[in-house]
């Protein structure tokens, strides 16, 4: 069953220790990715987003205490693998990632070049000179010109610290980007620009993205299919046309229900309630407190996922008998 | 309603960088010649991107920061010159609701304590009244039930939960004018909607005007009355919301227009056209038009001479030499 | 929020259930109990006035021996070192006999003595009642072996008069020249009178143990004449903490050298971080000419070289210990605190309520003293319990220096008053190592509570 998958994630679940309990960041989260596809995944905070995408590279904080599933990429089992094969091979090689906040984590005394070309001499041993040479090529390529390359982080704006922390991630040729609110930042005009570039790195270069955000709208510039997540869950996953036109989650409804659009005119509803505690999180349905259609079955038993068609699933059940 | 409220005349506030003991000094232009008018009861959405001057007007209105120049007419009074001990009771008449609510809230004040300092700095009322005032103001923002909350410190509330402290703390002395300075940017999208229906409501329901500051046009359509557009600390274009947004004219306000992402699964497929380069330095705007080096319609005039504001239909005022 | 309990983690409460959910906590927290208890039982069975008036007197302690070591001192030795023998003899109306023209009268004291070392001293403090002429008395010592010294014969000068037996030359002498007739081989160990009174008459120094009598004979005048003798036989033993040259119980000291240590260390902890919060607050809050000023007033503060000042000042001045505090933090508020806290300050400075307070009217000091020094105060706090040792130390040095008023008992002056009576050369170790240890003790239990209270406080910091 060779497909075109690129990822493949099973059962993720990640857990941490902290001093008043057990968090439970991710829950048994599985999904699939194909090659050159994007993955949108949303949610609010404290959703599991940024916990599940540093996940995946394996970038865990000092009280992790669980970690369980199966990770594939491009057939290979990453979760199981040690740590030194990890970075060796697979981190920032076949995968990268760009964080979120990254353009104001950059080097304050290094120049822009040598931080791109760092991955490199790191990783490959590349030669000083070779090195500098691609990172030269990948900063055009993202938009920053060889004069700006010599420069300092400070010397550069928003939008363009962020297109040389996108070049970092992109140096070593990586068949998947993880990118976490890469444009959350920045303002309208240069958030445009940076989607632009996006959009043009995934065709030329047919990247993988999983491109996470709490922006519905902004979605929508790049995604091929949608997640939503939600305490820790994935709660739908969909294409992204469905997603908008077949929400299947009263979460994702309430959620599509409380985005402002310029165009459209049209009544906006908030979710009353706030986000669970992971640490002890709902019975059943995870969003049953808050949810306007809750029935009795949502707050004793979890909900399966629900196949609303191919490749649409829905862990709700509203769906059921559709 | 038509009380004027408000009136700013060419409005600048300019930042001194210090260089050196011997240079001359050099000046941060963040709001550079500003005029508006706002009556009672009317909104305001200032709308622009990052290094715009919104912020800093905003913050200038409210004599946080000084006028390098021109006029601030409140109510009749001129207060761009005064001293901060003259204007004591301008304080009453202002409010502030900023961005992070995190940061907003002393934290070792209960909320009680948080809303009632604005009373105890004014000496408004007596223990008794004051405590009717807060339990009011939190009933307002709806963190009921009041007695539950009013002993709380801030840290034991979400972020949602703190910024109505915020906008009940800024509306307790029944200000003419709140500015509020994206109230919902740091707050989860599912939160964002009660916020600004809240804040329209006190609004509403007190008839106080509002500054509504942020760089979400999309969140516009909520206050009605008014949307200034700002660019490189001027206002570029203001008009009545429905008004701009039917028939937006400068090129910056359709740029940024575009630029918003609908959610249309097509967009993917698009690259959207977005005017290249960056905003402008503020210590060195460009001479002319600031928005010139990024316009594709700029003409040979935009590069030399600095558009003058214009009406060009009734409550809708451009500043681009396209309409002049 | 589920309904739970509001402790506020400003409050006490909360605060001390953290710092017990951590082992250094604990034992911090013991430390400074067994301190507090020590401190309360000294202040109430010890008022200062007198205990002053005491410690300064020089006819308090002449009962004690001099530098006698603590009770516990040899515990694992075998050898049971002596203890204080004290006999009170009485002789007057009740058991005077008419002899000749003569008032004679004649009391005998037992003791046992089964200790395997000599006493030290021996003295006998004599009060006496006499209308016309002063009582005679001779002094009698009966040992165990049946033998039966006369140690001398006295005619009282006063009516209160000591005679220091073991000091006597001549008594020596005649000791000496009759234990060794006694002993008939050469011996190699000098005899001292409480040597020759205790000893085996052998060749081995070796204590006689057993049932000893003191019998005073007294001969007086008149019938309403009378006289008490208060014999001390000195043991080399004294107290919890053994005694120093001057006969005091070095406890004393110690016990009074807690509370005012303590609450030297805590008073100048307390206000100088209290001052250096307020003046970092001003110059940061104020910034310009204010801050300027400031900033380089504490630049030179912090060049200046504090010990030799203070050495200084008593080459001029004896310090009390109260004056030294108000000196000491003089000369410590524009110090380097000052420049971390202001750095804490033009961080908070920065933060959203502040300019919130400014639009609602809050004048500058409001802010100064309710919204920016009740932030930064938490993360100031393990400083200020952490320094409080450091001022103790202080004290001690200073003490060692020579800088400090010697009237005043605290831990530093009893080294001090060690060192200077060469306690080391002279192997009475308990003087200095038992102050040293309650100073070691203080150091550790607030700098463990400093530790603690920083990883709480730290958290918080975050924030920032």
């Amino acid at each position: 069953m060779e497909n075109n998958n690129l990822l493949k994630v099973e059962n993720f679940t990640i857990s941490y220790r902290t001093r008043k309990g057990d968090v439970e960041a991710v829950n048994n989260v599985s999904f699939e990715l194909k090659k050159g596809e994007t993955l949108a995944i949303v949610g609010e905070s404290g959703c599991g987003k940024s916990s599940l995408a540093r996940g995946l590279i394996r970038l865990f904080p000092r009280n992790i205490k669980k970690v369980e599933g199966k990770v594939t990429l491009d057939g290979r089992e990453i979760l199981s693998l040690d740590e030194e094969t990890f970075r060796r091979e697979i981190r920032w090689q076949e995968m990268s990632m760009v964080f979120q906040g990254a353009m104001n984590s950059l080097n304050p005394v290094l120049k822009v070049i040598f931080q791109v070309a760092e991955p490199l001499m790191v990783h490959f041993g590349t030669d000083r000179e070779s090195a500098f040479k691609k990172a030269k090529e990948v900063l055009n390529l993202v938009g920053i010109s060889s004069a700006f390359a010599e420069r300092y982080p400070f010397e550069l704006s928003g939008g363009m610290k962020q297109r040389v922390v996108i070049a970092m991630a992109l140096i070593t040729n990586p068949k998947l980007l993880l990118l976490d609110e890469p444009t959350s930042a920045l303002d309208i005009i240069t958030q445009e620009n940076i989607m632009n570039l996006l959009k043009m790195l995934k065709k030329e270069l047919n990247l993988t993205y999983i491109f996470i955000t709490h922006d519905i709208a902004l979605t929508s510039e790049l995604a091929d299919r949608m997640a939503v997540m939600y305490a820790g869950e994935i709660v739908e996953i969909s294409p992204v046309e469905d997603f908008y036109n077949n929400p299947s989650h009263m979460y994702t409804r309430l959620l599509l229900d409380s985005v402002p659009t310029l165009r459209k005119d049209k009544s906006l509803k908030s979710i009353p309630g706030s986000p669970p505690s992971l640490i002890d999180p709902p019975s059943g349905c995870r969003f049953h407190p808050r949810c306007p259609a809750v029935m009795d079955i949502c707050k004793v038993k979890e909900p399966p996922f629900y196949k609303i068609k191919e490749g649409h699933f829905a862990k709700c059940y509203l769906n059921e008998g559709k | 309603m038509d009380n004027e409220l408000l009136r700013v005349e060419d409005l600048k506030v300019w930042f001194e960088i210090k260089k050196g003991i011997f240079s001359k000094p050099l000046y941060v232009k963040a709001v550079d010649g500003v005029n508006f008018t706002l009556n009672t009861g009317e909104s305001i959405s200032l709308v622009g991107e990052s290094g715009s001057g919104k912020t800093t007007l905003g913050k200038t209105i409210l004599r946080l920061y000084k006028p390098t120049s021109g006029k601030i007419i409140f109510d009749g009074k001129d207060i761009s010159d005064s001293d901060l001990r003259d204007i004591r009771w301008y304080r009453k008449e202002t409010g502030l609701v900023q961005q992070d609510p995190f940061g907003a809230l002393p934290p070792h004040f209960t909320i009680y304590r948080i809303l009632e300092e604005p009373l105890i700095i004014h000496n408004i009322g007596n223990k008794s009244e004051r405590r009717d005032m807060i339990y009011q103001a939190l009933e307002e923002v709806r963190l009921t039930p009041v007695e539950d909350f009013a002993p709380k410190y801030p840290h034991m509330l979400s972020g949602g939960q703190m910024q109505r402290v915020v906008i009940a703390r800024a509306l307790i002395m029944r200000p003419k004018l709140v500015v509020a300075d994206e109230p919902v940017s740091m707050l989860d999208a599912s939160v964002r909607v009660e916020i600004l229906e809240l804040l329209k409501n006190m609004q509403d329901r007190h008839k106080t005007s509002l500054i509504y500051i942020t760089h979400d046009l999309a969140t516009v359509r909520m206050f009605t009355h008014w949307i200034f557009i700002m660019y490189a600390g001027e206002i570029v274009e203001r008009a009545l919301t429905q008004e701009l947004l039917s028939n937006p004219l400068h090129p910056y306000t359709n740029a940024l227009l575009n630029a918003i992402p609908e959610p249309d699964p097509e967009n993917r497929n698009i690259i959207k056209e977005v005017p290249p380069g960056e905003p402008p330095d503020l210590v060195n705007p460009p001479p002319g038009c600031r928005f010139a080096p990024r316009c594709s319609y700029a003409k040979d005039i935009c590069t030399k001479e600095r558009p003058r504001e214009v009406e060009i239909k009734e409550k809708h005022w451009v500043r681009c030499w396209l309409y002049s | 929020m589920k309904g739970q309990e509001i402790i506020s983690e400003y409050s006490f409460r909360g605060i001390l259930k953290e710092v017990l959910s951590y082992k250094a906590g604990v034992s911090a927290l013991i430390i400074l109990a067994f301190f507090g208890v020590l401190i309360l039982y000294t202040v109430i069975a010890m008022p200062y006035d007198e205990t002053i008036a005491l410690w300064n007197s020089s006819t308090a302690f002449l009962k004690n021996p001099r530098n006698a070591e603590p009770v516990w001192w040899n515990i694992f030795s075998k050898k049971k070192k002596p203890r204080n023998i004290e006999l009170q003899i009485e002789i007057n109306g009740s058991n005077l006999v008419q002899e000749g023209g003569i008032l004679k009268g004649e009391a005998k004291k037992d003791f046992v003595f089964d200790y395997d070392d000599f006493p030290t001293e021996l003295n006998i403090f004599f009060r006496a009642n006499y209308k016309r002429s002063a009582p005679l008395v001779r002094i009698y010592l009966l040992r165990p072996d049946g033998d039966r010294i006369l140690l001398k014969e006295h005619e009282l000068r006063s009516q209160d008069d000591v005679l220091y037996l073991s000091n006597d030359f001549s008594i020596e002498n005649k000791l000496d020249t009759y234990v060794r007739s006694k002993i008939s081989e050469p011996i190699d160990f000098s005899i001292t009178t409480t040597r020759a009174l205790f000893m085996k008459y052998t060749k081995k120094l070796e204590v006689l143990k057993g049932n000893y009598s003191l019998l005073i004979e007294a001969e007086l005048k008149d019938k309403e004449d009378s006289l008490t003798a208060d014999t001390v036989f000195y043991g080399s033993v004294y107290g919890i903490a053994g005694t120093d040259h001057l006969r005091r119980p070095i406890h004393i000291a110690l016990l009074w050298g807690a509370p005012l240590d303590l609450s030297f260390g805590l008073g100048a902890s307390l206000s100088i971080t209290i001052i250096e919060l307020i003046i970092a607050t001003i110059s940061g809050w104020f910034g310009g000419w204010t801050d300027a000023l400031i900033q380089r007033l504490t630049e030179i503060y912090m060049v200046l070289p504090f010990l030799p000042i203070m050495i200084m000042i008593s080459l001029f001045y004896k310090l009390s210990l109260w004056s030294l505090l108000v000196v000491v933090v003089l000369l410590s508020i524009f110090g380097f605190g000052i420049k971390t806290t202001r750095a804490l300050v033009l961080q908070v400075k920065t933060l959203p309520y502040i300019e919130s307070a400014q639009t609602y009217g809050a004048s500058n000091w409001r802010i100064i003293f309710l919204y920016i020094i009740p932030k930064i105060l938490p993360p100031v706090v393990p400083g200020l319990v952490a320094s409080v040792p450091v001022y103790v130390f202080l004290e001690a040095i200073l003490a060692l220096f020579g800088v400090l008023d010697p009237t005043q008992p605290t831990w530093g002056r009893v080294i001090e008053d060690a060192f200077s009576n060469g306690a080391l050369y002279k192997g009475y170790f308990y003087w200095v190592l038992i102050p040293s240890f309650l100073l070691i003790l203080t150091a550790i239990s607030f700098s463990l509570l400093g530790f603690v209270l920083d990883r709480i406080v730290n958290p918080k910091l975050k924030e920032l």
